[in-house]
């Protein structure tokens, strides 16, 4: 297998947008207020976190040169462990 | 002259189960050492499991959850997850500089990584300080044993990692030096988790 590792620039690219969703992440959970998060912005840092666990995966740690199986079997297994999480968040929300 | 290989007995086959080979079965498909990708499995599943965990205790004590994460520096929290993901970056670079040959500038790579490793530990000894000097600690609520326990274990881990990363950028074979980066990159990655769930999820 080719594990070539990513460019420079694929890197840097990579860091620009974790640093961009990090920035989401903390708007979604409005990092400024003790306001109580909506349904919407829980699933929406959900799905911010997925993508920068994947982000770090794939380039940082270079997954993306791995097998699609093991391309998968993370991907699955963290959005298996956030959506229990996201699930219980929200499932909380309804029982208040 | 041909020599007669010495023929293996079945107490030799015992002894030597696992042939001596490079073939990692499965974990060959990954790149780097395989054994640092069961560490990150196993990493992964420990703090997943503690991560669903926490969820359920917040909604079952919602009120002093709630209470006890508004009193954290959320912006805080933020900035130090901004501090992880650039060290990430820096190890990166480190290991394309090696790659390239250039033993000068992955030193320095790995310099910037530490020292913002380094920050990450300060902003939390900050944070323990000032829940310290409130009076609170662990046994102040089940939210607070929770905070420090996951966020606890996980700066032992920066620690481990910044002392990996020294002896990496010391003794620098291409090997180790992969082994460290991806060590701190589990690292980064556990905080991108654990970041949005203890200070920002309610």
């Amino acid at each position: 297998m080719n594990f070539k590792n990513p460019s420079t620039r694929t890197l840097i690219l990579c860091w620009v947008v974790l640093m961009a969703l990090t920035i989401g992440t903390m708007m979604s959970g409005r990092a400024t207020s003790d306001a109580a998060l909506t349904a919407g912005l829980v699933l929406s840092l959900g799905l911010i976190t997925w993508v920068k666990s994947m982000l770090i995966l794939r380039y940082y740690l270079n997954l993306r040169t791995a097998s699609k199986g093991w391309n998968k079997g993370f991907n699955i297994y963290l959005f298996i462990v956030l959506g229990i999480i996201m699930l219980i968040f929200l499932l909380g929300k309804q029982l208040i | 002259m041909e020599t007669t290989p010495p023929a293996t007995t079945a107490q030799d086959q015992v002894q030597h189960p696992t042939p001596p080979s490079d073939d990692w079965g499965a974990l060959s498909r990954l790149p780097g050492n395989p054994m640092m990708w069961v560490l990150i499995w196993s990493e992964l599943v420990v703090f997943g499991v503690s991560f669903i965990g926490f969820a359920v205790a917040h909604i079952l004590q919602p009120e002093v959850f709630t209470q006890s994460q508004d009193s954290l520096n959320r912006v805080l929290g933020g900035i130090n997850t901004m501090v992880l993901v650039t060290s990430g970056l820096c190890v990166a670079l480190a290991v394309t500089a090696q790659q390239k040959g250039s033993q000068r500038l992955m030193r320095r790579w790995l310099a910037a990584a530490i020292v913002l490793g380094l920050v990450f530990l300060w902003v939390k000894f900050i944070e323990y300080g000032e829940k310290f000097s409130q009076g609170i600690g662990l046994e102040t609520n089940t939210f607070y044993t929770l905070y420090f326990l996951l966020t606890g274990f996980h700066a032992f881990h920066v620690v481990f990692g910044i002392i990996i990363l020294i002896i990496v950028g010391w003794k620098d074979s291409a090997e180790n030096l992969e082994i460290g980066a991806s060590f701190w990159h589990m690292v980064d990655l556990i905080w991108i988790i654990l970041f949005p769930l203890i200070y920002l999820l309610r």
